[in-house]
């Protein structure tokens, strides 16, 4: 039996096993953002995080070293300490392997509140669409920017943040009710950045 | 997203034993084990070596081998690897052993000691080292 075959025998059977590897990956990549976005900061000394973050440095240490166990409270102090935001999410094994393979600590920043333009400004929702993948059947509009759909509709209003619309509901796509844009083709027969109107 | 490994890692070894992944095999619970290999994934990944999380030149006698540690968490044990940086110009790192501690207390007890006559014996040609590969599918 191959290495990789044992391990996925075990983390199918073994509860304890299944913990250990979460607990493993979160353990090390959590500690790693921390020091990541502490050393990138306008204030990279941990004492300096520390007193933002209202606790000692031995702690914001701790936090910084894999196998660190802290709160989701903890959590959020810090990433308030550094002016950005927390998600915590669950996710299948192969996603969270990828996270691990795929995360580098040199390359990790997160645009703080002070600079996060996209949440001081936030643009209507149907401008926030990067990309609409529509299922078949499609119509091909019927004059420039008109189009008319049947099947179901999924929006990307964000990287990995997908709507899913059934026929009838795309209206509800914009403060205007019928009116969005894309920034991105997909499956769509429209050009980049093109408003649309649905039929109703 | 292409991510660069920039470090190797190695193990201390004589002749054809390897005490690390001896006692990776044989002291690291499931825990251990996968927050050992996580945490060297990560490390291998982290250019400079100051920035590794757990980092640190212990005082004493190992600091004056530039012997450092790197700290780990797991199975509530606070785990130790104590390595070197090797001579070749790639970026090498060779781990000497692994232990675990509580306060004062080193399990295995003499750890410290065979981490800082294990450096000598590499430098003065007395060991060798093993290749410790990333495994990007654990």
């Amino acid at each position: 039996m191959s290495e990789r075959s044992s391990l996925i025998d075990k983390l199918q059977s073994d509860f304890k096993a299944r913990a250990g590897y979460i607990q493993a990956k979160v353990g090390t990549l959590v500690p790693s953002q921390i020091r990541a976005l502490r050393l990138k900061s306008e204030t990279p000394r941990q004492p300096d995080l520390a007193r933002e973050a209202e606790m000692h440095q031995s702690r914001i240490s701790m936090l910084e070293t894999a196998g660190a166990n802290p709160t989701i409270g903890t959590l959020s102090a810090v990433a308030a300490a550094l002016k950005v935001g927390l998600v915590v999410k669950f996710v299948p094994f192969s996603e969270m392997l990828a996270w691990e393979n795929g995360f580098s600590q040199d390359g990790f920043n997160v645009v703080p509140l002070d600079r996060d333009a996209r949440f001081q400004n936030p643009q209507p929702t149907s401008a926030l669409a990067t990309r609409l993948i529509v299922g078949p059947p499609v119509q091909r509009p019927r004059t420039a920017g008109m189009w008319r759909h049947s099947g179901s509709v999924c929006v990307e209003w964000a990287a990995g943040d997908f709507s899913t619309l059934s026929g009838g509901n795309i209206v509800n796509l914009s403060p205007q009710g019928n009116v969005g844009m894309f920034l991105h083709q997909a499956s769509f027969p429209f050009s980049n950045q093109q408003h649309f109107e649905t039929t109703p | 997203m292409n991510i660069v490994v920039h470090w190797s890692l190695h193990d201390y070894s004589e002749g054809s034993n390897s005490p690390i992944q001896d006692w990776y095999v044989s002291d690291l619970s499931d825990a251990g084990k996968f927050a050992f290999d996580a945490l060297l994934k990560n490390t291998a990944k982290t250019e400079n070596h100051l920035e590794w999380s757990g980092f640190k030149y212990p005082k004493g006698d190992l600091r004056k081998q530039r012997i450092w540690q790197l700290a780990f968490g797991a199975d509530g044990r606070q785990y130790r690897l104590l390595g070197i940086f090797g001579s070749s110009f790639r970026k090498q790192a060779v781990l000497l052993i692994g232990c675990y501690h509580k306060g004062t207390i080193y399990t295995p007890p003499n750890a410290l000691e065979t981490a800082i006559k294990r450096a000598k014996a590499l430098r003065e040609g007395r060991a060798g080292t093993s290749e410790r590969k990333i495994k990007f599918d654990r």
